[in-house]
């Protein structure tokens, strides 16, 4: 009995703690048989990589900044799945807010630093949540897909971007298609300079935090989780599903939209035509690599920027092409939401 | 069942550490061989690359890729490249991690790069910075340089044979971007130089893909009166080259040797090789002899680089006293006593 507690206790915490460093080192094990098979050197290419993100102060930072959309972005989707809202359009959802942040600070760059910079956050949380919500909104009203109608929007907001900076918002040189800096009063401060460590961090820290108290603490995340779990038994308890799957859309999307305004008050100051990379949808594996938990978020969101930092140090160094270390990253997340379904099952079964 | 799990956990345990120590130790022994690299090759030359795309796409990156390859051969410069994730936060990064390690070359192929290279640049003032299809030149930042090829010189050449040999004259353009504007301005000035009342026409189709499109213009050009025809328009051009073709009209090309899609109707050819231009002064950098003064304007003066060829299998080849005029022309351009774009001082 003694050793059975004990072997349950020991593997309960041996599993939130110990499996998801485990599930990564399987899978850079796996990458390394890849690397090798190939003609490289594992231990040069590694080496590199743990290089190239955690060399020094500067790289260490130069992680958590491709950590911040990441963490914006996970921490929202992880309420709209804990709603059962499967939200792919993050992607767009930034991009909105990148172009109201960017068109604030242009437009309105005379005003003092002390309500551009936040009127240029707040606007990119606007235009963010109205993406998300018009989702939201054609599920409710016509039973649209959400999954469907995501993804196309994330097309319509991707080409918006592109007309207007080839267009009304091109630069006033007008030669290359991006728009003019945006005013220095909505620059976000940064600190630990020389690094480029910002505000949009933090930021990101205190997004995940609460948005985690809203989802696990409050009433209001308790009926989104009843809504996700199940809708129709939510129905009949007396919840609003159509408004919580509003708000749960309003939020991730707001989430991402604040995601794109910091890239652009933060990083580029500007708006370019392809200004995410991806961020969405990476977003939707920080998000279940944690079992949508917007705190876990935090670390999923430094793991991908780790992954993402170090990969470019290992092409330049240890000459791997970039298509390997892709590989490698996929196998990482691969890997990782593997031991998360298995953790899943054991837990359930145990309970 | 759970034994089972546990001899697998405990296993992945062994394994984890196994790898976990393997990288930590194989340092050890090497990082005494790092210091003692130095001394025998003190100077090593080594030149980086910010590719925006596959260095395989055939175009655009592949270019600058060769260039490096030339680089390393040629040079005996140490080279890498980093195909870079298509995000301004990725951009200072690239720099850094390449200018940390004491690259004396970078190249940020393409503008979208300016940015990152002008907050980067002044904290490595012992590196030289790179930015293709740029003209930027700051004196405060002496060691970014922007590098820009000047299609509106060889352009000017051709409006001029044009002018001399046809009667009307149709551009058709991709998108209205600088490089493409101002090549068409130069055949414009060129052509005008001739006869000011010469007509040229030009239009864009807006996407550089749409053969059709660029087909249709030509024709209508070709329908109005003009009897050259010019595409700038990457892939679309093809859709030029059939209407010189089905039209029986004359034309050029840009950029390459594209004879043998028109061979009884490309007259001439500009070709341009901006590789050679990188190695040449990634050679001037490796010397140590890269003294900039101004952004760099690659030209017809730079006749490794940028060129005309003739078809002298076309059915009416441009005649030789035009040719002699042609390159008396082109030495005054080189000399810049003729100016091929307005904007020129």
């Amino acid at each position: 009995m003694v050793w059975r507690n004990f072997g349950k206790r020991f593997r309960r915490a041996w599993q939130s703690i110990g499996l998801p460093p485990i599930a990564i080192l399987i899978a850079l094990l796996l990458g390394a048989v890849v690397l090798w098979l190939a003609g490289y050197d594992p231990l040069i290419a590694y080496r590199a990589m743990w290089q190239g993100a955690f060399k020094d102060l500067t790289a260490v930072t130069e992680v958590l900044i491709k950590a911040t959309p990441l963490i914006f972005i996970g921490a929202g989707l992880a309420i709209a799945f804990r709603c059962s809202i499967w939200n792919i359009g993050a992607e767009g959802q930034f991009y909105l807010g990148a172009i109201a942040a960017t068109a604030a600070g242009i437009y309105l760059g005379s005003l003092p630093r002390a309500i551009l910079m936040p009127l240029v956050l707040l606007l990119g949380i606007a235009g963010g949540a109205m993406w998300g919500m018009l989702a939201g909104f054609l599920k409710n009203r016509f039973g649209a897909n959400e999954v469907v109608t995501t993804i196309m929007l994330n097309y319509i907001a991707i080409f918006i971007t592109g007309f207007l900076v080839t267009g009304p918002m091109i630069e006033t040189k007008g030669l290359f298609p991006q728009t003019p800096r945006i005013s220095e009063n909505a620059w976000l401060p940064r600190f630990l300079p020389p690094t480029r460590l910002h505000l949009g961090f933090i930021i990101a820290l205190l997004l995940a935090i609460i948005l985690y108290i809203l989802l696990f603490k409050t009433s209001i995340g308790y009926t989104i989780r009843a809504v996700g779990t199940n809708a129709e038994a939510a129905r009949y308890a007396g919840i609003n599903v159509q408004n919580n799957i509003l708000l749960a859309m309003g939020i991730s999307g707001g989430a991402a939209g604040l995601a794109g305004a910091v890239e652009v008050a933060a990083i580029s100051y500007r708006l370019y035509q392809l200004i995410s990379p991806g961020y969405g949808f990476d977003g939707i594996a920080v998000s279940l690599l944690v079992g949508n938990n917007p705190l876990g978020v935090i670390f999923s969101g430094i793991l991908f920027g780790a992954l993402r930092s170090g990969s470019e140090v290992m092409q330049m160094n240890a000459r791997v092409p970039s298509v390997l270390v892709l590989m490698i990253q996929g196998m990482v997340v691969l890997s990782v939401v593997a031991f998360g379904v298995y953790r899943a099952v054991t837990m359930e079964k145990e309970e | 069942m759970k034994a089972r799990i546990y001899l697998l956990i405990v296993l992945s345990i062994v394994l984890a550490l196994l790898v976990a120590c393997a990288p930590a130790a194989t340092p050890a022994p090497e990082q005494p061989a790092e210091p003692t690299k130095p001394p025998e090759q003190p100077a090593k030359f080594k030149a980086g690359l910010l590719a925006p795309g596959p260095v395989n796409d055939g175009g655009w990156n592949q270019t600058a890729y060769e260039a490096f390859k030339r680089m390393e051969a040629e040079l005996g410069a140490e080279i890498s490249y980093v195909e870079v994730e298509m995000a301004p936060a990725a951009f200072e990064k690239a720099f850094r991690d390449f200018a940390d390690q004491g690259y004396n070359f970078i190249l940020g192929h393409g503008n979208e790069f300016t940015d990152a290279a002008i907050a980067v640049a002044p904290q490595y003032p012992n590196t030289f910075f790179f930015l293709s299809s740029s003209r930027f030149y700051d004196p405060n930042i002496p060691n970014l340089i922007g590098l820009n090829t000047d299609s509106s010189q060889p352009c000017y050449l051709f409006g001029y044979i044009a002018a001399k040999m046809g009667k009307g004259a149709g551009l058709i353009g991709g998108m209205e971007i600088p490089p493409i504007a101002e090549a068409f301005e130069g055949f414009t000035l060129g052509a005008h130089s001739v006869d000011p009342n010469f007509p040229v026409k030009i239009t864009y189709i807006g996407n550089w893909t749409d053969t059709a499109a660029a087909k249709e213009a030509a024709i209508s050009y070709v329908d109005g009166g003009a009897d050259f025809l010019v595409g700038n328009a990457d892939f679309a051009n093809n859709g030029v080259y059939q209407a010189m073709v089905e039209k029986n009209v004359w034309g050029f090309s840009l950029f390459g040797d594209n004879t043998s899609k028109a061979p009884k109707n490309i007259l001439a050819n500009y070709i341009l090789n901006y590789g050679e231009g990188l190695v040449e002064i990634a050679a001037e950098v490796q010397a140590g002899t890269f003294k900039p003064t101004s952004n760099i304007e690659f030209g017809l003066k730079h006749d490794k680089v940028m060129w005309i060829t003739y078809n002298d299998g076309a059915a009416n080849p441009v005649p030789e006293e035009l040719r002699k005029e042609v390159e008396a022309i082109a030495e005054k351009i080189k000399a810049g006593e003729i100016k091929t774009l307005s904007s020129q001082k």
